[in-house]
């Protein structure tokens, strides 16, 4: 079984917010969650200043504290090295919020997606409404991404958490996830851990990396090469 | 062999072959067509119909060249088709390439395990490509792997539809008898097909 | 296997059936293919349709995935070959979806019912329909013709695609109105004037990012906007592998945050570097001898102060560097600039070196912010003129033009141009170019350009005479334009504005028409023309959802809806006109509005898919195939071509510029005046024949230093579809991958120093104030700005447009404050182009 991992070179990322946008996108993620993320900051003092930008998301880590937290099974390690989350089973305690040391997993307080449910139009009928719009398609909102629902919930409902699947019903297809799919700079790299041959290892093996809390023993899975 | 299993294969072989016609002809043309007879002699259901218009069609191909002309005009272009090769513009009553009987199509093609060649540059709706879909169907039912089912539900719910008024169009607009002959012997396999293969199950 | 036909007929052969039957055996295709395990399963449920993204100017070539009916994703057209291909693009395309979607569009026709106009009026719009809307603006037409005012229409352009013929070009003619009014000026004329007078090319420049060693950036900032966008985020890694970058920004932008070298310019001051970074080449003897030749002995005169005599070099594909030199360079130190750009006299030296070591692979690229300045024109060629010295105009691993994409026009009008016509087009534009302070040079001709944002004094002074009717299309100028409230005062005058639009945009705010447009990714046709990493490329918007609402096209469904009413009532020969657009194919003539459009696009575009005619790049099969790639694409740049003949005066890359020269002395000329008349009223310092060569100009600033103590500068945000995206959720979200930028927000940024002095906070929110208007909007510190300036993003600070844009669309108040009220209306007068970079005016900054 593959144990599946990514790699982001920083030196190619150039901090276009492209990985966070198309997540969105793929994964029907409401507003504001964000399962693929990022931290940045400005170092130094003018005219030596530094900006770097670091994209973050679910570090799909081997012992994954959420995992551990959880009381009912449904945060869990899918056979590919995975964190994944079970709707069904999910009670909305929020331990794996607690417990999740970066701060990857949302907690649904309201009806996600309530933009489309809007009734107000900016003109009486001359402009629509998000409710409107809505009800022309056969969809919960007119972009909605059909194929997340494979193996998870398409929208996440009020009262569970939800996070990144490493894009999980893509993986399965043989593809990527989106986001690697879709980062215009080239900087993220997805693959097999355990697989020698695999271009992820080939970057770790000519490049020092580093993973984020790495001294929190999670053994995170995301690593970061090079510098912004 | 079974009777059944034995026509299957005729079934199969004439589709491929139709679909083959449809290409652009080139010097094998010939030999295609000449197997086509052949393959619809052995079912005498559909050689009591179309017999006859196979043996004309083989006997109609003496010059390539005017067959390759007319193949361009009715079907390639550049100029308006005379008789547009996708199902989709039947289909939706308008000229859209890509509508959304060509997605359904495709999704049809994906769930019997086939993608589009690569090298083959036409939508999926193409009569070339749902031809040869047909007999895709037939041959994997051959082999056991798929029921009957799927060739009378793709039959009844994409192909059949249209190609009657396709090989109207072609009947009507070709320049010389091979098309005109080939669109007859189209519409009416497909029509006796569906028949025999809905009696069938 | 793949088999052949031919094996597959010799199969039958042998085994009497056609491969069927055997187990194990194979089914032979031709058309499909046996998918693997994981592509069977793969989540095709949708299909990727071709169309293009115009969110910026880089104009990329995308696919849309449709899934029954609904555009779900977006990515780079696979089929593209230019270096942003293989299905990638930047975030702003992506953002499109949320545009194609948003409920705030309009959906239906809407006429004004509050006659009185202004910001703070509502508008009252009533919905009507297509057939009432046509009929009132096509009576309004026959009012001015039958008053032999055609002429006092006018067609304001924005963002278009080549429809634009239709619209913009033979629709005024034939109503008899010279005024079609483009936004090009609000874009960057400036900066086409800097490689048109140096090397007689008005557009802008492709780049060769993978064979360079050195990129020194003017003000561009290609991961992020410019144009280019994809290409550069593609490229930027291996860019920064093979060469050094160094950015000229006085904001650390996103591309000054990778750079080796981020030259924090005093905002306007940015010639000053260009000619000091020339003035280190020559007298370091680092010019690229196989391009610009050198002196006859070999020994390098060009040392500090020194006056050149011209005979002594022998130029090669170059004209006028000894007279450049002599009339600027030679005292134009390292440390002469340092005083007036803030920039130290050593990294000045090591980028100009640097820069210049690289040569010919070294790039000088030149954006909007060195050029759209009052006195940018020159800045603009000072640092174009940069790629000359190094060779590397039209070279491998430079700055480079593009291939031809073969297109058609269309039809000749002439035929259909009545007398009322013919009058009415006599007139003089209202945009006042060519005016003596308006030179407005495209191209070398005086009045050859536009000055967009000019057009609003235009109304307001009725100079050159009074505009009784106005349509816009895809543009919103009250709030684009500097000096946006000049722009609300004259769309108040407008006795009668019809606004085409996707949005409730500001400027519809004005209109006594609003027209619902298809949205130009997913419900237009139309096509458009582009460039990058050595390939040109057109690709065609199209159709790939049914519209959202009852739409039209812009530039061709509703000029053939207005046609189709003024026949009815009784002028023809418009619709005469486009009836006679005959579709290539079957030579049928059009029956609706949609047709006409689509007979329109294949006219224009036969040169590529037609199999008949040869083009320099991709061959179809037919219109349908092209339909289905959606993009050509050319062959790839040839190197080169240019060295032996560029077009200018000189037939050489001017230096000193004969064409410019002409250009000017022809303009002064015009209006009974010299050069040094003109470089006077164009606010330009130069004198004699310093005006003729890229030079250093003191930057010109609004507002006194005293009572203004700030300098402002604007920028742009890598989110940001021209100003068009504010209203989308996603925007806002994520508003901060703009660094310095916050999420929701529209800040200024100020530097911590200044902060202290005046007391001030991240998050407060303040009141900007310039000479000619204010702004609120909140403060955040940051280093990424020089000290004594405030940096601040265009985009935000709508106060229509929609209910995500405007913090209360109902009430009109903004989120943040619009940078163009703020900015004074001014222009580089050379180019005519809009002057919001350089600093253009100082401001106060106040708690509130």
């Amino acid at each position: 079984m593959p144990n599946y991992a990514m790699v982001i070179d920083l030196h190619k990322c150039a901090g276009c917010g492209a990985c966070a946008i198309t997540c969105k996108n793929e994964n029907n993620v409401p507003e504001g969650m964000y399962w693929s993320n990022y931290i940045h900051r400005t170092r130094g003092k003018f005219p030596n200043v530094r900006y770097e930008f670091v994209p973050t998301l679910c570090n799909h880590c081997e012992d994954a504290p959420c995992v551990k937290a959880c009381p009912v099974g449904a945060m869990y390690k899918d056979e590919n090295g995975l964190t994944l989350h079970n709707p069904d089973k999910c009670i909305g305690c929020k331990a794996c919020v607690q417990a999740d040391p970066y701060g990857v997993i949302y907690y649904n307080e309201e009806k996600p997606h309530n933009f489309w449910s809007d009734k107000e139009e900016a003109i009486e009928k001359g402009t629509s409404s998000g409710k409107e719009v809505k009800e022309k398609y056969d969809a919960p909102f007119p972009f909605y991404n059909p194929d997340r629902a494979k193996t998870y919930a398409g929208v996440r409902p009020k009262g569970i958490v939800e996070k990144c699947t490493l894009c999980d019903h893509r993986i399965k297809d043989g593809d990527v996830p989106y986001c690697v799919a879709s980062c215009p700079s080239g900087a993220r790299v997805f693959g097999d851990l355990d697989d020698p041959k695999s271009e992820i290892n080939k970057l770790l093996n000519k490049y020092s990396y580093f993973k984020l809390g790495e001294n929190f023993g999670t053994k995170p899975k995301v690593f970061y090469i090079r510098e912004f | 062999m079974t009777k059944v299993v034995t026509s299957n294969q005729s079934r199969a072989n004439i589709y491929k072959l139709l679909s083959l016609c449809y290409q652009p002809p080139y010097e094998d043309l010939d030999n295609i067509v000449s197997s086509l007879r052949e393959e619809i002699d052995k079912l005498p259901a559909i050689k009591y119909k179309i017999g006859t218009l196979a043996e004309e069609l083989a006997s109609c191909i003496s010059d390539l060249e005017h067959t390759k002309v007319d193949h361009a005009k009715l079907f390639i272009g550049p100029f308006d088709l005379l008789a547009p090769p996708y199902g989709s513009i039947y289909l939706e009553g308008k000229r859209k390439v890509m509508g959304d009987t060509t997605m359904e199509v495709m999704i049809k093609y994906q769930e019997a395990g086939l993608k589009l060649d690569d090298e083959f540059k036409e939508p999926p709706d193409h009569i070339t490509i749902e031809l040869e879909f047909m007999y895709y169907l037939i041959f994997k039912e051959l082999q056991g792997q798929e029921t009957n089912e799927y060739q009378t539900e793709f039959l009844i719910n994409y192909l059949e539809p249209w190609v009657g008024e396709f090989c109207h169009r072609i009947i009507q607009n070709a320049g010389n008898d091979f098309y005109k002959l080939l669109a007859k012997i189209t519409a009416s396999f497909i029509k006796a097909d569906m028949k025999v293969n809905s009696l069938v199950c | 296997m793949k088999l052949t036909r031919r094996s597959f007929i010799k199969a039958a052969g042998a085994t009497g059936v056609i491969a069927v039957g055997a187990t194990g055996s194979k089914p032979m295709l031709q058309a499909l293919a046996e998918s693997n395990g994981t592509e069977k399963a793969k989540s095709m449920q949708g299909e990727w349709r071709p169309t293009v993204c115009q969110g910026c100017t880089t104009w990329c070539a995308i696919q849309v995935y449709v899934v029954n009916g609904r555009a779900v994703k977006v990515r780079g057209n696979v089929n593209s070959k230019s270096n942003n291909a293989d299905g990638k693009v930047c975030p702003r395309a992506h953002m499109s979806l949320q545009q194609v979607y948003d409920p705030d569009r309009i959906k239906t026709p809407m006429k004004r019912t509050n006659p009185k106009k202004g910001r703070n009026e509502d508008p009252k719009f009533v919905p009507i329909t297509w057939d009432e809307a046509m009929n009132e603006i096509a009576d309004r037409f026959l009012e001015l013709r039958k008053n032999n005012e055609p002429h006092k229409f006018v067609l304001m352009r924005g963002r278009y695609t080549y429809l634009r013929e239709i619209l913009y070009g033979a629709f005024p003619d034939l109503i008899g109105s010279p005024n079609s009014i483009s936004h090009s000026a609000i874009c960057a004329e400036a900066e086409k004037f800097g490689s048109y007078f140096t090397e007689h090319n008005w557009d802008y420049r492709d780049y060769d990012l993978k064979n360079t060693r050195y990129v020194l950036l003017w003000g561009a900032d290609p991961l992020a906007s410019n144009r280019q966008v994809p290409q550069a985020l593609k490229m930027w890694g291996e860019v920064m592998d093979n060469a050094k970058v160094a950015a000229v920004d006085p904001r650390l932008s996103a591309t000054a945050a990778k750079a080796d070298d981020w030259m924090p310019v005093i905002p306007g001051e940015d010639g000053a570097l260009a000619v000091a970074m020339a003035h280190v080449i020559l007298s370091e003897g680092l010019w690229y001898k196989p391009f610009v030749g050198d002196f006859v002995d070999g020994v390098n005169r060009f040392k500090q102060g020194a006056t050149v005599d011209p005979e002594t070099f022998s130029e090669k594909y170059t004209y006028g560097i000894v007279q450049w030199w002599n009339l600027e360079l030679k005292n134009r130190t390292p440390e002469w600039a340092e005083e007036r750009s803030g920039i130290p006299a050593e990294q000045i030296r090591k980028v100009a070196r640097g820069f210049a070591d690289a040569a010919p692979r070294a790039i000088s690229w030149l954006a909007p912010g060195t050029a759209m300045q009052v006195r940018g024109g020159y800045a603009a060629m000072a640092s174009h003129a940069l790629n000359g010295l190094v060779g590397s105009t039209d070279n491998v691993g430079g700055a480079i033009r593009k291939s031809s994409i073969p297109t058609n026009g269309i039809p000749d009008l002439k035929p259909f141009m009545d007398d009322i016509a013919k009058v009415g087009n006599d007139h003089k534009k209202m945009d006042q170019r060519g005016y003596k302070e308006f030179p407005a040079m495209k191209k070398g001709k005086s009045g050859g350009g536009v000055v967009t944002n000019r057009l609003a004094d235009g109304i307001l002074q009725e100079d050159p005479y009074d505009v009784k009717m106005a349509i816009g299309y895809w543009n919103n100028l009250p709030f684009s334009c500097s000096g946006a409230s000049r722009w609300e005062e004259a769309l108040t005058k407008l006795p009668f504005f019809v606004h085409i639009t996707t949005n409730p945009a500001e400027m519809t705010m004005f209109a006594d028409i609003v027209l619902p447009a298809a949205q130009s990714v997913f419900e237009r046709l139309g096509y458009i023309k582009s460039k990058a990493g050595t390939i040109a490329w057109l690709a065609m918007n199209q159709r790939v959802i049914d519209p959202v609402w009852d739409v039209r096209v812009d530039e061709t469904e509703i000029p053939y809806m207005i046609a189709e009413k003024l026949a009815e009532k009784g002028f023809t020969n418009i619709l005469d006109y486009f009836n006679s657009f005959k579709d290539p194919e079957t030579g049928k003539n059009p029956a609706n509005s949609w047709e006409f459009t689509e007979h329109v696009l294949k006219i224009m575009t036969q040169p590529v898919w037609d199999p008949a005619i040869k083009s320099n790049g991709d061959q179809f099969r037919g219109w349908q195939e092209f339909k289905k790639i959606g993009v050509w694409n050319s062959e790839p740049y040839k190197f080169r071509n240019k060295w032996d003949d560029f077009g200018t005066d000189s037939g050489k890359f001017e230096f000193y510029s004969e064409s410019l020269k002409h250009a000017l002395e022809k303009h002064a000329k015009k209006h009974n005046t010299d050069v040094d008349d003109i470089m006077e009223t164009t606010k330009y310092t130069a004198r004699g024949e310093l005006a003729f060569v890229p030079h250093y100009e003191e930057a010109y600033r609004w507002g006194d230093e005293s009572e203004y103590p700030y300098i402002f500068f604007e920028h742009r945000s890598r989110l940001n579809r021209e100003a068009r995206s504010a209203n989308c959720e996603w925007y806002q979200e994520f508003k901060d991958v703009d660094p310095g930028d916050e999420k929701w927000g529209d800040v200024a940024k100020v530097n911590p120093v200044d902060a202290a002095k005046l007391g001030l906070k991240s998050g407060d929110n303040v009141r900007l104030t310039s000479p000619t208007g204010k702004i609120e909007c909140t403060v955040k510190i940051w280093e990424g700005v020089r000290p004594g300036t405030i940096a601040k993003c265009y985009g935000q600070g709508h106060w229509a447009y929609g209910r995500v844009a405007a913090n209360d669309f109902k009430k009109h108040m903004p989120r943040g404050g619009n940078n163009n009220e703020l900015l004074p209306a001014d222009y580089e007068r050379l180019s005519g182009s809009t002057a919001r970079h350089g600093g253009v005016t100082r401001i106060k900054v106040e708690k509130v």
